[in-house]
């Protein structure tokens, strides 16, 4: 099911008026609350392939038992570690399978092998978001391994349990607090790793929630708990990126492919580049906020994925703002377990360039995204040679406008629009996925013929892409312009933004595009 | 974490004031009747030309066809006394256009359809056209102006642009919408099952408007492989079993002239477009009036 369609609308209605309004015991509101939750999840992940469940159910029980295996007292440290090595291989065993066997198989094995034991390997079909829900499964049981009261605890301090009490008191809406939170019995463990496997926001392209982001999140909710301010604004942004900037956009990028590319102008190659890229950042983007806001209607916090990744001076520093969550993964769960950076700086290099390596192809089964990854990841590796440091620097310019700073600032714009340029020229991996299109289309683009422009594709990068800019533009000035006003001018700051967000609201509703599906489905 | 307060104060802020814009604006709508004539894309402006066609006054006559049809622009036809509604959809064949036409409750008098694009099959791009035409936003603009795809907001924008710099018409062609043109002369397809069945439903359709009182007529429209050229045998047949004329004006026109030009093989330029128009407002003239 799309987030973007009516079909959603009604879904989303019928699941938040059931988990919100109807009269849950106050004793077993948690419970029925995730298990409707986690029903809702499934048949959300059904609607279009029902077969796909069983895979989903499948990688939960794995994980659920491994997680009992794990959380059961006086388990022995060899054994935990014999299963948390078996979820692992587990976990990836799936993904491979149903993602990289045809890659594996149509690049190292001849087609006769497949005919030979009578089935198709490279036919494998992709069940839609199973690079998030294994890496999600990772997560689950490394932390739960490192960390058993993960799942054992809310996660709430002392104090703020008490708080928790008081309110609930107040409000009338439990009696007990202590009976609202799920209990550490592992009968009931099964029941939160569904459900924080199956969370439907961000179950298909995630951000990729880390089981010690959000396991303590799982309580009983009521209404007064959502947040509405912020749950609507994350959802008209992240509907107004998608809806309106990336399915517009990919009316421009539909030519961004072999043989269609071919004979194009080079500023038509060129802006047709930037459409990729405004694209991408606002499907993906876009998805990653409609799926914090719709949590948001749950109660639910997830983490943030994206943070003005275009306005970035580094490669390092563009790791930092874009796909948050999957680098903290990659970072978390290999970088660091390989060594990190207290291994010498060529060890650093080299885990640094793996890391990406792996990266690159979590995103695809094809050897360009592999080849993007590791691009990005000698970049990272270049700029550590080198000395590249974005920390505590700010786009001076922007900052204060003082003379003296100019220099700074002129050196920080020529900084980000250098790696923008770089991120959009790597993206053509990601859309051409055959190298020789890759470097006819480079070609193409640096023989800058100039005939026969199309000045359309320029109209629907200016006018959809101006959006993206200003975003950023918002985002880089934000801490040092926008907040101190803010601060001064409280209500007319918050009148201003209502009122860009309702505009935004206004093109949602008259000038969306052809209803698309997320680009990051396919991963 | 939980914090017992609700926070929908700014919520409700910007849905009233997007309620007030959309409002504002379908006033703007309704005493300026501004609407964009072209749009930045294919899949917009073919929306668009079914929209306006929808939502129109009733006109006697309509073209239906793909986008060399949509090259024959109703004031080409004006010039000859002719009102005329041209619903020819970019990379769609003429039997969705007659879908189109069929959805409106007060048929035209006169339906005249592209013979060249009744050869393409049914294809991705089409599919496209008529999700988003059965689309709930596109249904809830019959009644709300503001919603309809030719008032889309930025696309205002597009034909202002497009109107102060003058230039031709024109959109972003995705893709799909040129795979059909592009495949060279379309009356050498040989009779597959598919086209077989493909025949029999573009004859309903057509039987369909005749019984209905529209006065349905075929015409080919000249293509740079061969612009005086019979029509192939499938279309003779359909004509035939159908019992509707074929007007032939590529072949009127040159026993005049040979100076029919294309911008790219398949698309007449203006000058041939707005000859063999009024070659087809003559020849319609000359056969009968409407009914």
């Amino acid at each position: 099911m799309l987030f973007n369609t009516w079909t959603f609308l009604v879904f989303l209605a019928v699941t938040f008026a059931t988990y919100h309004f109807l009269p849950w015991p106050g004793r077993h509101r948690v419970w029925w609350q995730i298990g409707l939750l986690t029903i809702a999840s499934y048949v959300f992940y059904a609607w279009h392939t029902p077969w796909l469940v069983i895979i989903l159910a499948a990688s939960t029980w794995i994980n659920a038992f491994v997680t009992l295996r794990l959380v059961r007292p006086g388990a022995p440290a060899e054994e935990r570690k014999k299963w948390v090595t078996f979820a692992i291989l587990a976990n990836l065993g799936v993904l491979v399978f149903f993602k990289y066997a045809s890659l594996v198989v149509g690049t190292f094995l001849p087609q006769s092998w497949c005919s030979h034991w009578g089935f198709d390997l490279t036919q494998i079909p992709l069940p839609v978001g199973i690079s998030f829900f294994t890496f999600q499964g990772i997560s689950l049981v490394v932390d739960v391994y490192r960390k058993p009261s993960v799942v054992l605890e809310d996660g709430k301090t002392k104090d703020e349990r008490r708080k928790s009490s008081a309110t609930c008191l107040q409000s009338g809406k439990f009696t007990n607090s202590k009976l609202s939170t799920l209990d550490s019995r592992p009968s009931t463990l099964f029941f939160k790793v569904a459900f924080f496997k199956a969370f439907f926001p961000q179950l298909v392209a995630g951000p990729i929630v880390k089981a010690h982001e959000f396991m303590h999140q799982i309580r009983a909710k009521t209404s007064a708990s959502v947040d509405w301010d912020d749950a609507v604004r994350k959802l008209i942004l992240g509907f107004f990126l998608k809806m309106v900037v990336a399915d517009n956009l990919g009316e421009a990028t539909a030519w961004l492919h072999y043989p269609e590319f071919v004979g194009k102008p080079g500023v038509t190659l060129l802006f047709m580049l930037y459409a990729f890229s405004f694209q991408i950042f606002a499907d993906f983007a876009g998805y990653s906020l409609i799926a914090m806001g719709l949590a948001r209607l749950f109660g639910y916090e997830l983490p943030i994925n994206f943070n003005f990744p275009y306005i970035s001076r580094s490669i390092t520093e563009f790791w930092r703002r874009w796909h948050i969550s999957l680098s903290t993964w990659l970072k978390e769960y290999l970088y660091i377990p390989l060594g990190g950076n207290r291994r010498g700086e060529l060890r650093t290099y080299a885990n640094l360039i793996i890391v990406m390596l792996l990266g690159g192809l979590w995103h695809g089964a094809a050897w360009s995204f592999m080849i993007w990854g590791g691009a990005h990841g000698v970049c990272l590796a270049a700029e550590r040679f080198f000395g590249v440091k974005v920390e505590g620097e700010r786009v001076a310019m922007l900052e204060s406008g003082k003379v003296e700073n100019l220099t700074k600032g002129f050196v920080a714009i020529v900084r980000i629009f250098l790696i923008f340029n770089l991120v959009s020229l790597l993206w053509l991996l990601f859309q051409l996925t055959d190298f020789k299109d890759i470097i006819l289309y480079v070609k193409e683009l640096a023989a800058w013929g100039t005939l026969g422009k199309s000045p359309q594709i320029y109209y629907a990068v200016v006018v959809f892409g101006f959006p993206i800019v200003a975003y950023h533009f918002w985002g880089a000035a934000k801490a040092s312009r926008w907040e101190p006003f803010a601060r001064r001018h409280p209500e007319l700051a918050g009148r201003l933004l209502n009122l860009a967000y309702a505009f935004l609201l206004f093109l949602i509703v008259t000038n969306s595009g052809n209803p698309g599906a997320f680009i990051y489905f396919q991963f | 974490m939980t914090r017992h307060k609700f926070r929908y104060r700014n919520a409700l802020e910007i849905v009233a004031v997007a309620i007030l814009l959309l409002a504002c604006y379908a006033i703007f709508q309704k005493l300026t009747s501004t609407s964009a004539v072209l749009l930045e894309s294919n899949l917009q402006s073919n929306l668009a030309r079914a929209s306006r066609y929808l939502n129109a006054p009733r006109v006697d006559t309509v073209l239906v066809g793909s986008s060399m049809t949509g090259r024959l622009l109703p004031s080409y036809f004006k010039e000859e006394g002719m009102e005329m509604f041209n619903l020819g959809l970019d990379g769609c064949h003429s039997p969705f256009g007659l879908e189109i036409i069929l959805m409106r409750k007060d048929l035209p008098k006169r339906v005249l359809v592209e013979t060249a694009s009744l050869d393409h099959d049914p294809n991705a791009n089409e599919k496209t056209v008529r999700e988003a035409i059965q689309a709930p936003t596109f249904k809830i603009g019959r009644v709300v102006e503001a919603f309809r795809p030719e008032n889309r907001p930025l696309s205002l924008l597009y034909w202002w642009c497009k109107q102060l710099s003058g230039r031709k018409p024109g959109g972003i062609s995705h893709p799909a919408f040129m795979i059909d043109e592009q495949k060279g002369d379309p009356t050498s397809k040989s009779a597959t099952s598919e086209l077989v069945e493909n025949d029999r439903a573009i004859e309903e359709i057509l039987v369909t408007l005749k019984k209905r009182g529209v006065d349905v007529r075929l015409f080919s429209i000249p293509h740079s492989d061969g612009w005086g050229m019979p029509q192939s045998g499938r279309i003779s047949k359909i004509s035939k079993d159908v019992g509707i004329p074929i007007l032939e004006p590529g072949v009127e026109v040159a026993k005049r002239t040979d100076t029919l030009r294309f911008t790219d093989g398949a698309h007449l330029d203006v000058g041939s477009a707005t000859l063999i128009s009024q070659e087809i407002a003559r020849m319609l003239r000359s056969q009968s009036p409407i009914p």
